[in-house]
């Protein structure tokens, strides 16, 4: 049993605040993927959770038992950083037995651990190189065996893949997915890469600014966004959103209008008034190349970016507005083209004036 | 390289015009100095002060010759002791405030630092008037601050005694240069990542254990250049000496170091009178043990001792 | 409890460290408190800071009265001014020179100018003061300077071409394409980049010259060209049992420096700590 409870934290250096009333659970053997935007405090939180800094307000339960004042070698934590922060005196052995010889196991013990690692981390020909004779990859894998040997409740990743290059990125990013199963550890993840959070997470946590913007499964926050910020930020290219106001509202119904006076109407259960504010939001992969007349949206093609399988059109709407449409690989649109947008009902999300979605 | 090989072949004065000024001061009033004063350590002069070639004469005589060699090897050896007290209780001293200072989430580092560091900065000359006055049993005041801590019967007049003034002159030395190695060692922690000593926590370290285990290796290579530092700046000191004990270092040359046999050789003393070729050839002597100081260190030292890219 | 434990030891680290600043400064701070009291405060209560019954200003007329510590001063600021100004323009120079040319010997003249940074200039004292007779220079400033510059110029061309080293490529080469000469790009582009690095050499020049006993005692001993540590060692010297004026005179050769230390402390620990010695 190893989950993490963290109820109302706030986290403060000196001044600056930089979480606030934070609340979630991680439950055991899940993988969970904090993701937000540079500086947002996602490594704060986890440095929170691991116990090199320390709270302003709120309590943290690993297992039920009330963390706060516990040291972080009490906590049952192992932790790779970004820099994977190697002992560049220590050969690879030393790396990972370092911290098991400080809890004075016996030597066999520590020799079976250290060596089961390499072996899974495929390290074994390396023990006896020091952290400067190897590659980034090995490396990488070095600070993860460090974790490993220590036979932790719970992993904590920061961005432990930002170092590599793309390629060797994605492979990490499999072996690192495949190790969740096979330890069936429970992990917490800080990335700001979208697509790592994706493939990875069970479940997601957005932050942003240091709130919780949305806790979800992948798929939950791309189909069902909270918010404007969720939905920019999940999704690749990133989600168009378009003016509009509150044309009339009719029960459940509530219709939208926006640019030359074309109007949305969608079913919902959340208040609105006439002459709202209102955002709407549309992917790109969900817009449709439509004919002039049942045409929402009409726009001039500024670049059409090529990539084989899919061409990504950016194109403004007559009021400047910026839009990208995704359109199928085999399409002939080219830059000065005018064309017609559409979209499919359920597939476009509204959002009140203060940003938070319409149900 | 092109472009700056091209360069020099186009405009070579540039280079020279740079480089002459500097070179030429340095090459003068430095390096012919220390080449010449080997020389003469060769020659000896008589009466009429002209010079005569006489080999390695000088240098027998300083080692051998009972008028010489008792004053040449009581300073070495006096001068040995300077440099042990220096390593065993100054940088030791300096390693410890180092780490200290170092350690995460500190508050007052600067202000600590800077102000230890202050007497670092002030010349030696003036801090060795200020101890004399200090430990002087005319004024008292050690005697009072013992008395204040319940130790009124310790207090002795620890520079007039030929037992104690060569320790309690290093020790004055270490009090005031104990920043040097302080801020070299606290720069070198500095460079060490955060991320090392918060790994090495995850991985159960208590801050001793990092200390030890993580810092103090990396920062070796550190350590050795303080020791050498220390070495050149101890077998190269005077000022301390002569100020507070004059040119004879007494009591009875207790306090005699090679800055201060170098002195009294050259310039002559009560009435022995100077002697050039033999200053020269002491001088030559504080040159040798320097030099071996310093080869060990490039040769040595900074071999075996490898910097890790952090 | 953990928290108790944490809190104890940071006691500790604060207690530890104060105690050992007080041990740095206090003997400082008694010879500044000593000097503004009068000859009877000194003895009676050494430690009381001077008061209405005990300050007294007996001790620094005496001394102004008694030596010519205007004149030491001035020496003192002309030889650490002079050398200072020198050792930057030569020593940036030759470091320009050394580290943004190709040249044959390059190599080898930057390790002959390096020597000097671990073998001492006063071990050649002998040729030296030869040396200077010869060119008329005793007791002269001058000598002071040229033997200082020599002194200064090793370490000062080791810091500052390791940082010149770091200025980008493309500055220089955007000068070169102008067609700029090489003297207006040292000094129009080169010389205000290294500032930074000029405050840190400054400071390490600064502290020794102006410190220095040796030199002025062997090559400029002469009552006109004293310096103050010259100064102040031989009207200590003369009279060593008039307390007032001994502490006095010390505090007027700690006062100046003290006050540049505290205004150039930030670049001094900056260049520490950014590895100028490596
Ligand atoms: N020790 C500190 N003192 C003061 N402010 C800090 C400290 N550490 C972090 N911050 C501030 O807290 C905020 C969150 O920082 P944090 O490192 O958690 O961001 P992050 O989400 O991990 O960003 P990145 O993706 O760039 O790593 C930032 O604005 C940062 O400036
Ligand atoms: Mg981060």
């Amino acid at each position: 049993m190893s989950d993490i409870q963290l109820k109302n934290i706030d986290k403060a250096f000196g001044k600056v605040k930089v979480l606030h009333d934070v609340n979630m659970n991680v439950n055991d053997g899940e993988f969970v993927v904090f993701v937000g935007p540079s500086g947002c405090g996602k490594s704060t939180l986890l440095r929170v959770i691991a116990g090199l800094e320390e709270v302003t307000a709120g309590e943290i339960f690993i297992d039920d038992e009330l963390v706060n004042t516990v040291q972080p070698r009490e906590r049952g934590i192992a932790m790779v950083f970004q820099s994977y922060a190697l002992y560049p005196h220590m050969t690879v052995y030393k790396n990972m037995s370092f911290g098991l010889k400080l809890k004075k196991h016996n030597k066999q013990e520590i020799d079976d651990r250290v060596r089961k690692a390499a072996e899974t981390l495929q390290l074994t020909d390396y023990l006896a190189r020091r952290p400067a004779e190897l590659s980034g990859g090995q490396r990488q894998r070095v600070a993860i065996g460090r974790a490993i040997v220590r036979k932790p409740k719970v992993f904590l990743f920061d961005e432990p893949l930002s170092n590599l290059d793309a390629a060797l990125r994605v492979q990490t990013r499999i072996e690192i997915a495949k190790l969740h199963k096979k330890l069936d550890a429970t992990i917490i993840y800080v990335t700001h890469d979208q697509v790592e959070a994706m493939t990875l997470a069970d479940k997601i946590v957005v932050l942003n600014d240091g709130r919780v913007e949305q806790v979800g499964a992948p798929l939950d926050l791309y189909n069902n966004p909270a918010n404007i910020f969720v939905a920019g930020f999940i999704g690749s290219p990133r989600m168009n959103f378009l003016k509009g106001t509150v044309a009339s509202v009719k029960g459940d119904t509530v219709e939208i209008r926006l640019l030359d006076d074309k109007t949305v109407s969608f079913a919902h259960s959340t208040p609105a008034n006439e002459n709202d504010s209102a955002t709407i939001g549309i992917r790109p992969e969900h817009l449709l190349l439509a004919g002039a007349a049942d045409g929402l949206l009409k726009a001039e093609v500024d670049v059409v970016e090529r990539l084989g399988d899919v061409s990504y059109l950016y194109c403004a709407l007559s009021d400047g507005t910026p839009i990208i449409a995704s359109a199928p690989g085999t399409s002939l649109a080219k830059t000065g083209d005018t064309i017609h947008l559409t979209a499919r009902t359920e597939k476009i999300h509204v959002f009140g004036p203060d940003g938070n979605a319409w149900k | 390289m092109g472009a700056s090989g091209g360069k020099l072949s186009r405009f070579p004065h540039h280079v020279w015009v740079f480089l002459a000024p500097a070179t030429i001061i340095y090459t003068l009033f430095m390096i012919y100095p220390l080449l010449d004063s080997i020389r003469l350590s060769l020659y000896t002069t008589d009466g009429t002060g002209a010079y005569h070639f006489t080999g390695l004469a000088n240098y027998i005589t300083l080692i051998t010759d009972p008028q010489w060699s008792d004053a040449f090897w009581n300073a070495l050896k006096n001068n040995f002791i300077f440099f042990c007290v220096h390593m065993l209780v100054q940088n030791p001293i300096g390693i410890m405030l180092a780490a200290l200072l170092s350690l995460p989430k500190l508050t007052g580092r600067t202000t600590y630092r800077t102000l230890i560091f202050m007497p670092t900065m002030l010349s030696v000359v003036i801090i060795g008037f200020i101890w004399q006055l200090i430990l002087s049993p005319l004024w008292g005041v050690s005697e009072s601050l013992l008395t204040f801590i319940g130790l009124a019967d310790w207090f002795q007049p620890w520079l007039g005694q030929e037992g104690t003034a060569l320790l309690t002159l290093s020790l004055i030395s270490v009090w005031q240069f104990v920043g040097i190695p302080m801020m070299l060692i606290y720069a070198a922690l500095l460079n060490i990542p955060e991320d090392l000593t918060e790994g090495a926590i995850i991985d159960g370290a208590n801050h001793w254990e990092i200390f030890w285990h993580i810092k103090l290796p990396l920062i070796l290579p550190t350590i050795a250049m303080v020791s050498i530092l220390t070495f050149v700046a101890n077998f190269n000191a005077f000022d301390l000496i002569y100020s507070v004990k004059g040119a004879l270092a007494g009591p009875d040359f207790s306090t005699d170091i090679m800055g201060t046999l170098f002195y009294r050789t050259f310039f002559g003393f009560q009435l022995q009178l100077g002697n050039p070729t033999m200053g020269a050839t002491v001088a030559t002597m504080m040159f040798g043990v320097i030099l071996v100081g310093v080869l060990f260190y490039l040769f040595v030292l900074q071999r075996k001792l490898r910097r890790y890219a952090l | 409890m953990q928290k108790r434990r944490q809190a104890i030891s940071s006691t500790a680290v604060h207690a530890i460290l104060f105690s050992y600043m007080v041990i740095a400064l206090w003997p400082i701070f008694l010879t500044i408190i000593n000097s503004f009291k009068s000859r009877k405060a000194i003895f009676r209560d050494p430690l009381g800071l001077p008061g209405a019954d005990s300050f007294s200003l007996k001790g620094f007329e005496k001394v102004l009265l008694r030596s010519d510590f205007e004149i030491y001063f001035m020496n003192s600021i002309t030889v650490t001014v002079a050398t200072l100004v020198l050792v930057l323009l030569l020593g940036a120079m030759a470091a320009w020179a050394l580290s943004e040319y190709r040249f044959k010997g390059n190599t080898w003249l930057g390790i002959y100018l390096a020597i000097g940074i671990m073998i001492p200039i006063r071990l050649g004292s002998v040729s030296l003061l030869q040396l200077i007779v010869d060119l008329n220079l005793a007791n002269t400033l001058t000598a002071l300077v040229l033997v200082y510059i020599a002194q200064s110029l090793p370490l000062a061309i080791f810091i500052l071409s390791e940082f010149m080293q770091q200025i980008p490529k493309d500055l220089k080469e955007a000068a070169r394409c102008d067609g700029v000469s090489e003297y207006t790009i040292f000094f129009k582009v080169i010389l205000p980049l290294t500032r930074p690095a000029i405050a840190t050499v400054g400071v390490f020049t600064l502290v020794p010259v102006w410190n220095d006993l040796w030199f002025p005692l062997i090559l400029a001993p002469s009552k006109a060209t004293q310096t103050i540590t010259l100064g102040v060692q031989q009207f200590i010297g003369q009279y060593v049992t008039d307390w007032n004026a001994v502490l006095a005179s010390l505090t007027l050769a700690i006062v100046p420096i003290l006050i540049i230390y505290i205004l150039l402390s930030r670049h001094l620990i900056r260049g520490i700590t950014a590895g100028a010695v490596k």
